[in-house]
């Protein structure tokens, strides 16, 4: 079976010259769950975007489904790969939770009865119902990735990746996370965590890798 | 420690050749101004090549700009007509080459500035007796361009990962689209300026009316004989040019 994530000796180099990962090698399938875990710095966030393809490789080569990641538009990437950004707000761009969450179902074509329904369904999901009409901005940090995770699971992709998505969140809006997550490992969706909260990622992934010196260990 | 030369002395040169690159027409005599802006920057150690990578970033724009100017002037010799329409004639071509020269001289004069920091600027300021408030939030306000711009392209980014293909989406939908991108950029520069505003009156900014300087620069004799040529300069080139 082809992997549906594949890095084949990845090395990447920002322009300054500061090399960030060193012939990277990783497969991964649709369903896997994996949590990358490293200090701050260490090239997990670069090693998310290489992934997603917004970032280009030195050299090696990052493949989708089997085909090169940069084949791919950024849309089609996006439909299959879920991202959440290390800063949630960073990804929103409605006037309210509801619309931030139905915002790519409109463009798909489903019916405005349709996106109700998906929307409704991921609000109680995610426990953000009371907040379908809020700002995005004026949510608490756990309801923001909470949000931004119920945002890109309306595309229903086939893997996500979260970036640092217990950062800043206490037990009880980290537990809620968990609960989200658990969801979504159940139905089928793979998952990488770029995370250094060692319980988080023990409670969520199966496997885990930590990247040091630009390698993976 | 004073430095020369002072940050004052190089605001003035900046606005000698922006008042230059905004008063020439001609492309030759703009061509000219930004071999001297070019020559000034190499004498200071700033490489003119930096010029160059900034002039990059820009091409898109400049390619609208001679599109736009050749086909709105159609003064001159005509070198393509189509339908008895203009589409390129030697007045286009030279209103197009003097507007991307206005930018480039404009952009090469901001570089004289790109070795004074934030600091070294709200004193210049200040000494040319803009209100320190005012100076102070003007800098801050240019500090944060960089970073509405990330905010932008982030914005952008993360649309299309939603699954919007932009390349595929009808105008109408495009532009519904690029004012969705305007929203996180505007509620993120109101929530970083409350921020800001916060933590600087949390660090006393304005408790007192007075305010120390841990640097007051003062102006030496070589800066008054810079500033002198710099106006010197800039008076005869623009004489000559409207004689």
């Amino acid at each position: 079976m082809s992997a549906f994530i594949g890095l084949e000796q990845v090395w990447f180099s920002w322009p300054s010259g500061r090399e960030v990962l060193r012939g990277v090698d990783l497969t991964l399938q649709r369903n896997d769950t994996l949590a990358l875990m490293g200090s701050n710095g260490s090239g997990k966030t670069t090693l998310g975007k290489l992934i997603m393809g917004l970032l280009q490789p030195t050299a090696g080569k990052v493949c989708l489904d089997g085909r090169p990641v940069q084949e791919y538009s950024l849309a089609e990437r996006g439909r299959r790969v879920g991202y959440v950004f290390q800063n949630p707000e960073r990804q929103f761009f409605a006037a309210s939770v509801a619309d931030e969450i139905g915002f790519a179902l409109g463009f798909r074509g489903f019916s405005p009865a349709e996106v109700e329904e998906r929307v409704a369904e991921l609000l109680a999901f995610f426990e953000l119902e009371q907040y379908a009409q809020a700002f995005p901005f004026h949510l608490s940090h756990g309801e923001k990735q909470r949000l931004a995770l119920a945002a890109v699971m309306a595309l229903e992709p086939e893997f996500v990746i979260l970036d640092e998505p217990s950062t800043g969140l206490d037990w009880a809006r980290k537990n809620k996370l968990i609960k989200a997550l658990e969801g979504i490992r159940e139905r089928g969706v793979g998952y990488i965590i770029i995370s250094h909260d060692h319980e988080f990622c023990r409670r969520l992934c199966r496997s885990a890798v930590t990247l040091k010196g630009g390698r993976l260990t | 420690m004073s430095r020369f030369p002072d940050t004052r002395t190089l605001l003035l040169i900046v606005l000698c050749f922006t008042t230059l690159a905004l008063a020439l027409g001609d492309p030759f005599w703009l061509a000219a101004v930004l071999a001297l802006a070019l020559a000034a920057l190499a004498a200071m150690g700033i490489s003119p090549a930096r010029l160059g990578r900034r002039l990059k970033r820009y091409r898109g724009l400049f390619l609208v700009l001679v599109l736009a100017q050749s086909l709105t002037n159609s003064s001159g010799r005509v070198f393509l007509e189509w339908r008895g329409h203009v589409l390129l004639s030697s007045g286009g071509v030279q209103a197009a080459a003097a507007a991307v020269l206005r930018i480039a001289v404009i952009l090469a004069a901001a570089m004289f500035l790109s070795r004074r920091n934030y600091q070294e600027l709200v004193t210049a300021l200040v000494q040319l007796r803009v209100p320190y408030e005012l100076a102070y939030m003007v800098l801050l306000g240019v500090r944060f361009i960089p970073v509405f711009m990330e905010e932008f392209r982030t914005a952008l980014t993360a649309i299309q990962l939603r699954g919007v293909d932009l390349d595929k989406v009808p105008l109408g939908r495009k532009i519904r689209i690029y004012s969705y991108i305007l929203m996180p950029a505007v509620a993120g520069a109101l929530i970083r300026a409350r921020r800001v505003a916060v933590a600087m009156e949390a660090r006393a900014f304005r408790a007192r009316p007075r305010r120390t300087w841990l640097e007051w620069p003062r102006l030496h004799r070589r800066d008054w004989l810079l500033m002198a040529a710099a106006v010197a300069a800039t008076a005869a080139v623009l004489a000559l040019y409207w004689r």
